[in-house]
């Protein structure tokens, strides 16, 4: 049951985000997880927006099959204003009529989910935290809704590489309990470790949709697309350039390393 | 004489949830790139804060600029040889544009008025912001942020600029810009202090300071601290993509010397 979407038009001239899509047609299957390259300008928070019915688009359909979709979406951790987590998680639950005890179960098990323990934090103010434990509380929130699908717009944004790769391991979590999950992010090397899928958007327009393999190896497409290669990548292609016999779809570190040794072992004999 | 003297300083954040420092001591120069790595919450934040006098050290002494920090009547001409570039700059300007904070700055720092027009041509075309002066901030990426706000601060013709944290919002493809500009700082006699989490950064530097948890780990050469896997990893750090490389394809007790640092150097080294 995939979320569809049909010849979108969109477009968002506010001050603080520029975004558009034009005639955008994608399906996201159950249980993907997706990476979206290509920034701001490119459209990929736009993406995100629409999918996660944070905008509505000016034209076309956006079909979500199965359940629900939520969108934490960039600098979404200013909003964390109430007094402490706990008030903060319980905010999101105000209109839901459940007890009590079902609250807190709900919010210390959506805690869990991302990392990060229920009785450490919950009295914490949620501004005062280092950014990477806020925005793993923003998705912490966003869970309480129970929608299948997870949209984030640029989680990274000016995070430590630690707390990135924290922060993919929660999404994978995530991922492997059956949510599908969609990342819009400039970090092309750190989502090749994770997602499957990777599209790239420039300029409104998706320009590139396939396997992460397919699509992070290709050295000058990236190049000519202006979106940040991988370092294995970058390692792989130099070493061709000079001689050495590395194969052009090499993306993971492991990959690299094993061809490498090979061909060292080779090179002794 | 050191451009910058920490003498065993410790301080303790207010309120107690951000870490302070405990015994903390070095040395920077002027014309030299130093890094400081360190993880989340190593107190790399607290450094800066306590370079730029906005706190002061419960024990210890720190010396800038051949001022002592707690030297309330020398504050103005501290923060004006020693200048800092912060972390979220984009929410620390006062103006809308880049053409109006380096006027603003330039009042703020009591230049004449016959002289701001050279002295912020001059900063300008030093951080590489002519072209985009008359841009809305909200519309410039962080590059350009940070290159204004690099801008502003040579406006005083500091002795030190600080960085904390500057390249964790930037792209690979933009680091190369940016670390040009610290080698023209660096060239110009200036002590460049950069704080980042990512040892990637650090290649650059002439001396790293390795910190964790408030204390400092390891001091050294770029070459020296980044080969050193234990030390990284005690501090939490990976070390950067060509010695991880190197160390997993060959010796893991390879001689320092040959240590390649950069991914050029990785490959020269493979191809031998």
């Amino acid at each position: 049951m995939p979320i569809v979407l049909e010849n979108i038009y969109f477009s968002c001239e506010s001050p603080h985000r520029k975004g558009e899509l034009k005639n955008v047609s994608l399906t996201i299957e159950d249980g993907e997880f997706v990476g979206v390259l290509g920034g701001k300008s490119g459209g990929a928070s736009a993406l995100t927006a629409v999918i996660g019915r944070v905008y509505a688009p000016l034209y076309g359909n956006v079909k979500i099959i199965n359940g629900d979709a939520v969108c934490v979406f960039s600098g979404s951790e200013r909003f964390l204003s109430e007094s402490t987590v706990e008030k903060q998680l319980l905010r999101r639950l105000s209109g839901k009529e459940l007890g009590d005890n079902e609250k807190a179960e709900r919010i210390s098990a959506s805690l869990e989910a991302v990392g990060l323990d229920f009785a450490e934090i919950k009295d914490v103010p949620p501004l005062s935290l280092p950014l990477g434990k806020m925005r793993l509380v923003s998705i912490a929130e966003a869970l309480l809704t129970e929608a299948e699908t997870i949209l984030l717009d640029d989680p990274m944004e000016n995070m430590s590489v630690q707390w990135s790769v924290r922060l993919m391991e929660c999404l994978k979590k995530l991922n492997d309990v059956g949510k599908t999950v969609i990342i819009a992010s400039d970090d092309a090397e750190l989502l090749s470790g994770f997602v499957k899928r990777i599209i790239i958007m420039k300029d409104g327009e998706i320009v590139r949709n396939g396997s992460t393999k397919t699509v992070l190896t290709d050295y000058y497409d990236l190049l000519r697309l202006g979106i940040d290669i991988p370092q294995t990548v970058l390692c792989a292609r130099a070493l061709r350039e000079n001689g050495i016999d590395m194969p052009d779809n090499v993306l993971t570190y492991q990959q690299l390393i094993d061809r490498l040794k090979i061909i060292m072992w080779r090179k002794a004999l | 004489m050191s451009v910058i003297k920490a003498e065993k300083i410790t301080y303790s954040c207010p309120g107690g949830r951000r870490t302070g420092i405990s015994d903390v001591s070095f040395e920077a120069e002027k014309g030299e790139l130093t890094v400081i790595l360190g993880p989340e919450n190593s107190g790399k934040t607290a450094v800066v804060q306590l370079l730029n006098a906005l706190a002061l050290p419960t024990e210890g002494k720190l010396t800038v600029c051949g001022i002592e920090t707690d030297d309330k009547k020398a504050l103005r001409e501290l923060r004006k040889k020693c200048t800092v570039v912060f972390d979220r700059q984009r929410e620390r300007f006062f103006t809308a544009t880049p053409g109006d904070e380096l006027n603003f700055s330039c009042r703020y720092a009591g230049i004449p008025k016959k002289n701001v027009l050279e002295c912020t041509e001059k900063a300008k075309a030093f951080a590489g912001i002519s072209d985009i002066e008359d841009t809305d901030f909200s519309l410039l990426g962080e590059a350009d942020i940070i290159k204004t706000a690099a801008a502003v601060c040579l406006v005083s013709e500091p002795e030190i600029i600080i960085f904390d944290g500057s390249t964790s919002g930037l792209k690979a493809s933009e680091k190369a810009g940016f670390f040009n500009m610290l080698k023209r700082m660096t060239a110009s006699d200036i002590a460049v202090i950069l704080t980042t989490t990512d040892s990637n950064d650090a290649v650059h530097a002439d001396r790293v300071i390795v910190m964790c948890e408030g204390k400092k780990l390891g001091e050294g050469t770029a070459r020296e601290i980044l080969s050193d896997t234990e030390l990284l990893k005690k501090s939490g750090s990976e070390p950067p993509f060509a010695v991880r490389v190197y160390r997993d394809l060959l010796d893991a007790d390879a001689p320092l010397s040959e240590i390649p640092l950069t991914m050029d150097e990785l490959v020269k080294e493979i191809c031998r």
